[in-house]
């Protein structure tokens, strides 16, 4: 009977600890965790890329059917048919360099959240003279039904006032 | 004795487990959201009735202001820094806020509305209207009080604001 009480003991032990941690404490969790905030970074890097690549339907693909896009200077754009439409004369009028870097990331659940800074410069074609920009933003990213992630709240600015040149 | 060891085990467990403050019944989802709008209501009363500090108490420790045309203001301290600064040139004077969503995971989640209003510079009763759109993230408190994580916001119009003004070039 001892034996017995001793696995009753430990699995009560194990059984508490675990209900103390919680599933944050989780190896799964973990893992999950990390691999949610890797394919958040493949999902960026992969709009980057579209964006500099002037592809505006791989942009696209990034982003959930019904993102909502707060740029400055507007108002909300709400949906992939209305961004099409407000951003497609950026990709026929200009050569677009994008980059990302995430400051922070947290993941809960089906939502991810991600505030970090953008660099974009814009030359006209075929030959006018680059516009650079320093900004920041606010990504609220959707887990989709096969478990991949999209962009699916874009809130960006700019961070310096008007006549200080970006860096 | 070797029973007595692990009732001991078995305590000490218990008591690990247990040590961290009981956390609240969670809520539903609605009641998430009502929490969330009675957060964003406290807000605005604080910051009406106790200035910089009423409005950066209602954010996260860590929390960050992402102000059009400025660098981010990290950290509570530093947002009623900012704040005071903006309280000392400019009155605030909202029209209407509008709900667009507020969603809720977990102990995190996000707010988007859109507003009008007016900043009025003290010195000179000049006015600037503004229509803007918000982001918010949030966060849960221990308590099960919400607070607000970041605060993001975009001008809705090409008329120059606020932020194209000397108090944003002069001021920070």
């Amino acid at each position: 009977m001892v034996p017995m009480n001793k696995s009753v003991a430990v699995l009560a032990v194990v059984t508490l600890v675990s209900a103390g941690c919680g599933t944050a404490c989780s190896r799964g969790a973990r893992r999950d965790a990390a691999a949610d905030l890797a394919a958040i970074d493949a999902l960026r890097q992969e709009h980057v890329a579209a964006v500099n690549a002037g592809d505006l339907e791989a942009m696209l693909a990034t982003m959930t059917d019904d993102v909502v896009y707060l740029p400055p200077g507007q108002p909300a754009v709400l949906g992939t048919e209305a961004l099409r439409s407000a951003v497609q004369p950026y990709y026929e009028q200009f050569e677009i360099h994008l980059s990302m870097n995430a400051e922070e990331t947290v993941v809960a659940g089906d939502w991810a959240f991600e505030w970090g800074w953008a660099s974009s410069s814009m030359r006209p074609l075929p030959d006018g003279d680059t516009v650079h920009v320093e900004a920041k933003y606010l990504y609220v990213y959707e887990r989709q039904p096969d478990g991949s992630w999209k962009i699916a709240r874009d809130i960006f600015n700019e961070n310096t006032p008007p006549g200080v040149p970006a860096s | 004795m070797e029973s007595r060891y692990w009732t001991l085990l078995v305590l000490v467990a218990a008591t690990l487990a247990c040590s961290a403050s009981p956390k609240p019944e969670p809520r539903s989802s609605e009641a998430e959201i009502r929490a969330i709008h009675a957060m964003y209501d406290a807000w605005m009363e604080d910051f009406e009735a106790k200035g910089p500090d009423g409005y950066a108490a209602h954010f996260a420790k860590n929390g960050g202001l992402l102000p059009p045309k400025q660098a981010p203001v990290l950290g509570k301290e530093r947002i009623r820094v900012w704040v005071e600064d903006f309280t000392e040139q400019l009155t605030l004077e909202v029209a209407e806020l509008n709900w667009d969503e507020v969603k809720v995971s977990g102990d995190l989640g996000f707010a988007r509305y859109h507003g009008t209003g007016k900043y009025i510079f003290k010195s000179r009763r000049e006015e600037i209207a503004f229509d803007q759109k918000y982001l918010d993230v949030l966060q849960k408190r221990q308590d099960a009080s919400w607070e607000i994580v970041y605060h993001s916001w975009t001008s809705s119009d090409y008329d120059p604001s606020l932020w194209d003004t000397q108090w944003n070039t002069e001021g920070n």
